[in-house]
């Protein structure tokens, strides 16, 4: 007996549907044998008709005879890609570097070279280099011109060529910082060991001075399109911290207000006093290019807030000692929130209100216009913005993030909100844009289109026809 | 040169080597497909053509003939497997629909 078994539609018994499933499966192994058994004799009527050179009897096979000599010319190019793929993974098993750089230095090397010309590697432990078709031809990434050795910038097109930004690690920026941090940790092991005076300010001059000058070596060294003299930069860091300091110790705040709104000259002070100096870069003639202008603002901001760590840490020093508590932990964790809050703050404010003076004198207009005092305004809010947020104070100094995390994340936020700005106005200035009139004309729309009365679209049917689309418009001339 | 910058340059050595050894076996894999692909196109097409010549009823070469030989035996089997289906479905009805 057969049992039934109960399919949701149609009412075959179990054993007749496997039965049935069967002779499909056998049918489709047929079909299957069917279709090679045809491919093969298509092969044989192929090779036969491209042997006599006849032509095919019918359109329909000529396109057949035409897809498959398509398909096989593809296949041999895959297959030579296969070739290349292969020969590369030989090639990298046994240690040869197919990109004709130096493996220590990444410069470019010439193939039969035993040893790097930059750098002294020896070129053959590691193996041959490539063979002299693969060596890379220095070009510009965006626009493909010719780069000779030494370029940093295309000169067709100012892109900051790839060669010559090496890998991060290996950057100058990089290994400052690397150094600092190891001194800065040494320091503050031999201040837990011993206490001595020396280390105490040898740990000051560190942590206020290390991210700073990292700061400003990123600038200099990657920042921007043209290198400013590193002169110019050590003496406007030194003038930033020891006049910029100065100058604000003497004037003071000529207000006397009590809580927050304290800050609020503070910003307007601070920012007046370091854009002094560095406006005393301005009539310099090979200081024109107004990616100079910022990175002199950069480091100028930068000297000054090192400097102004440095008070503070000494102020925060000495408070706990006169408080009782642990002088080196008050003064450590003040470094490091400074450190941390550096970037975003004191020299991205006086670099962008730097690169807006010298665009605008590069652009034509005067260097002292209203954009320059509106952004200006601009900065010295956001500094007694972020003053507010961070705690920090010209007086006696709480600890930063005292406060809370809260606020510490809106004066994150504020400040990168500045850094935001600088890196907008450096990579419009890549592009060759101005990115002051950039900033202003949109500013100005907006709030050309903010004092406009809305006034409510009118009805459909009383718009009017629609207008012609470009697909209406006829072939273009 | 240093050994940090030797110590540097090892891991970055390292760290791009198997980057690269990924991005090789990635493409690889991408080429053998493409390659399995272009050879059923070729496959589909032979077939075509082999069915359009037995209709034509041209001579066919004469390493086609084993294959023209097959064909005959294949189809006249699958004559009888279809017999035997149209009788299953005669004597059990329609089978369940598939999902």
């Amino acid at each position: 007996m057969i049992a039934r078994v109960s399919y949701p539609q149609g009412g075959q018994p179990a054993e007749a549907y496997r039965q049935r499933q069967f002779l499909v499966g056998e049918i489709a192994r047929r079909q299957a044998s069917v279709a090679a058994a045809e491919a093969d004799i298509g092969r044989a009527v192929v090779g036969g008709l491209r042997a006599a050179g006849t032509p095919p009897w019918s359109a329909e096979v000529a396109a057949e005879i035409e897809r498959i000599g398509a398909a096989e010319r593809a296949v041999g190019q895959h297959e030579a890609e296969l070739r290349a793929i292969e020969a590369e993974a030989a090639a990298a098993a046994a240690g040869a570097d197919p990109s004709g750089r130096c493996p220590a230095c990444r410069s470019a090397v010439a193939p039969g070279q035993r040893y790097c010309p930059a750098c002294g590697e020896k070129l053959g432990a590691r193996g041959e280099l490539g063979a002299p078709g693969e060596l890379a031809v220095p070009a510009c990434e965006r626009c493909a011109r010719p780069v000779s050795a030494g370029e940093s910038y295309c000169t067709g097109c100012g892109w900051r060529l790839a060669l010559s930004r090496g890998r991060w690690f290996r950057t100058r920026w990089f290994r400052v910082l690397l150094a600092g941090i190891a001194l800065y940790v040494f320091c503050q092991a031999l201040l837990s060991g011993s206490h001595l005076p020396a280390f105490i300010v040898g740990e000051l001059v560190i942590g206020a001075g290390l991210v700073p000058v990292a700061f400003v070596t990123w600038f200099y060294e990657r920042g921007t399109r043209s290198q400013t003299p590193l002169g110019v930069l050590v003496a406007t860091f030194v003038a930033g911290a020891v006049l910029g300091c100065g100058a604000v110790a003497v004037l003071g705040s000529p207000f006397d207000l009590q809580g927050n709104a304290k800050y609020l000259p503070v910003g307007f002070i601070e920012e007046g006093c370091k854009i002094a100096i560095v406006l005393t870069w301005l009539r310099r003639a090979d200081l024109r290019d107004p990616d100079k202008g910022l990175v002199i603002g950069a480091a100028t901001g930068m000297g000054f807030a090192a400097f102004e760590t440095m008070q503070y840490g000494f102020v925060a020093f000495f408070t706990a000692v006169q408080a009782g508590t642990e002088p080196t932990s008050a003064m450590v964790a003040l470094l490091n929130a400074r450190a941390v809050l550096a970037p975003l703050g004191h020299g991205t404010w006086t670099g962008i209100l730097a690169a807006v003076i010298w665009y605008e004198r590069s652009a034509g207009r005067s260097p002292f216009g209203a954009r320059v005092w509106l952004t200006y305004v601009g900065v010295s809010l956001l500094h007694a913005l972020f003053d507010i947020a961070a705690g920090s104070s010209v007086g006696p100094a709480p600890i930063p993030f005292s406060s809370g995390a809260q606020v510490s994340i809106f004066a994150i936020f504020l400040g990168l909100l500045g850094f935001l700005a600088i890196v907008g106005i450096v990579r419009l200035g890549r592009r060759g844009r101005d990115p002051v009139a950039v900033f202003f004309d949109r500013a100005a729309r907006l709030a050309r289109d903010a004092s406009r009365p809305q006034q409510p679209p009118p009805p459909p049917w009383q718009q009017g026809p629609p207008q012609q689309g470009p697909w209406q418009q006829g072939p273009p001339r | 040169m240093s050994l940090y910058d030797r110590a540097i340059n090892a891991a970055s050595d390292a760290a791009k080597a198997s980057v690269a050894n990924y991005q090789r076996s990635v493409r690889r894999r991408a080429v053998q497909e493409q390659i399995a692909y272009q050879h059923g196109i070729i496959q589909w097409s032979s077939a075509r053509i082999g069915r359009l010549a037995l209709e034509a009823g041209l001579p066919l070469p004469e390493q086609a003939l084993p294959a023209a030989a097959a064909i005959r035996g294949f189809e006249a089997e699958l004559a009888q497997l279809y017999q035997q289906l149209a009788a299953f479905d005669a004597q059990f009805g329609p089978p369940p629909p598939q999902r």
